[in-house]
């Protein structure tokens, strides 16, 4: 049950932030026998204060006051008061105002020109009820970010054990294997490393969602997290016969970015590009100034597979996408790798988008913040 | 020459008891801690060459031990692995802020782990 449940003691408390002196009567006289306590105040400094004092459940606000104009008034309140319920008082003139001012976080808003008692006691209600709906999403969010974070902690620990146990075995530390033993300690090895990497993919969507994922940009040369990423696909690479091109113009400017970060962005989209080229097929990988006077560096990275349908094109940079099985008979992933590139070269401020001939092959290409004195 | 000691430290048994498995068929002698403080106390006694350090530990834990040994001048020059399930980067920042020489991250490789040790040691 709600816990400001008002009682005829307890009544709920609206506070009037509004400068002219009439509408303090008003309003006042519309709520008179309500089961509101009404208080004002004739500025937004003096508003605020009171709201800091506490004890106010919901504010009416006009947006024109002698010291805040606009949506500036509401932004002041909703920074100050986060959790407040607010109710916008408007002129007739200022419809559009205050629908910008709903969307901007206030819970409703009334005309003035033709205000009734019902819909006033109605508005401040409905104001009231509407935040806390607001804040039980906003919790619920921030539960399953804590949830994500926690959980992959905890099924880490036991994930360590069991990699540790089988790194001995295989490595043959106790004793010398046979080969159907060999053969199938390694596909448990095999399979842990893909828990792992799901358990990292999970941490970083809540990061990416909650936005709390941090970024360290430098001004780096792309070539390095490249070829880091390459060296950490060779088997991949040598088990499909796949060679990786690199056409990065030596007068490439530095872009601005985390080292680590992009990395794992060329290995995401790497790692995609090798899985659909067919055996003995090429990946390339370019760099060029994009736009020259943008300020933006756009890569690409290019397979030779079996390309993506259009219909399929918009859909492949959303959470849990997954190929059609017509298009491949690899094994499925869970349908995060694009979905974090994405939030990845967004936080650098880039965008990325793909292009794709069905049975040529796919290019995807982002593009990043290049390097300049005025940005570090 | 006598074997080099390593102190491996972490609540979980069963990841000690790997570690430890590993590090002595590599040749290493193995001292074992599963909680904060007596680590802090078998660091102190035994002096090891190397610590192999969880951060989240029972009683006091790593980032904590890692400070008090790396600001003792009698401690500060035994080399430290920091290990953690944690993954957040302000953790590893604080990792790093502590004064632990490697900062490696559960589930880990085991060839990689005595790589590391071998690179101090």
């Amino acid at each position: 049950m709600t816990e400001k449940h008002e009682s005829l003691n307890n009544k709920l408390k609206v506070l009037l932030i509004e400068d002219e002196p009439n509408w303090h009567k008003t309003i006042h006289r519309m709520l008179r026998g309500s089961s509101f306590d009404i208080e004002h105040a004739d500025c937004l400094d003096v508003g605020l204060k009171r709201i800091a004092e506490g004890g106010i459940d919901v504010v009416l606000l006009d947006l024109g006051l002698p010291d805040s104009r606009e949506l500036d008034t509401l932004r002041r309140v909703n920074a100050k008061a986060p959790e407040m319920p607010i109710v916008v008082l408007t002129g007739l003139e200022d419809e559009t105002i205050a629908i910008r001012a709903v969307q901007e976080g206030a819970q409703d808003y009334l005309p003035k020109t033709g205000l009734e008692v019902n819909l006033l006691v109605r508005a401040i209600r409905y104001a009231i009820e509407r935040k806390r709906g607001e804040e039980v999403v906003r919790e619920s969010d921030r539960m399953k970010s804590e949830f994500i974070a926690i959980s992959s902690h905890e099924l880490r620990t036991p994930l360590t054990s069991i990699r540790n146990a089988i790194d001995i075995v295989l490595g043959e530390t106790t004793g010398l294997i046979n080969e159907n033993q060999r053969r199938f300690l390694s596909i448990a090895d095999r399979n842990i490393s893909r828990l792992s990497a799901i358990i990292e993919n999970l941490l970083d969507i809540s990061k990416i969602e909650s936005r709390r994922l941090s970024i360290e940009l430098k001004p780096l040369d792309l070539g390095v997290p490249l070829d880091m990423a390459i060296a950490s696909l060779t088997s991949r690479t040598k088990e499909k016969r796949i060679s990786i091109h690199k056409e990065i113009p030596s007068d490439l400017p530095q872009a601005y970015g985390d080292s680590d970060k992009l990395k794992q962005i060329f290995i995401s989209l790497l790692d995609n590009a090798i899985k659909f080229t067919p055996e003995g097929g090429q990946v390339y990988v370019s760099a060029k100034d994009y736009e020259p006077g943008r300020d933006f560096i756009e890569i690409s990275v290019a397979d030779t597979g079996a390309g993506i349908p259009a219909c399929e094109l918009e859909k492949i940079f959303e959470r849990f996408y997954q190929v059609p099985e017509s298009l491949t008979r690899e094994i499925k992933g869970a349908g995060l790798g694009l979905f974090i590139v994405k939030g990845l070269v967004e936080t650098h401020g880039g965008k990325i988008w793909a292009e794709s001939e069905v049975g040529k092959g796919s290019k995807f290409t982002f593009t990043l913040p290049q390097y300049t004195p005025e940005r570090a | 020459m006598d074997k080099k000691r390593i102190l491996i430290v972490d609540d979980e048994k069963d990841i000690a008891d790997t570690i430890q498995f590993q590090l002595e068929f590599e040749g290493f002698e193995c001292l074992v801690a599963y909680d904060g403080e007596e680590a802090l106390s078998k660091a102190k006694k035994e002096n090891p060459d190397l610590i192999i350090l969880d951060i989240m530990l029972p009683k006091i834990n790593g980032y904590k031990i890692a400070r008090l040994l790396k600001f003792d001048e009698s401690y500060k020059q035994i080399p430290i692995i920091m290990l953690t399930a944690r993954t957040q980067e302000k953790d590893i920042k604080l990792g790093e802020e502590t004064g632990a020489n490697e900062y490696v991250t559960k589930p880990f490789d085991m060839d990689m782990l005595v790589a590391l040790v071998k690179k101090y040691l």
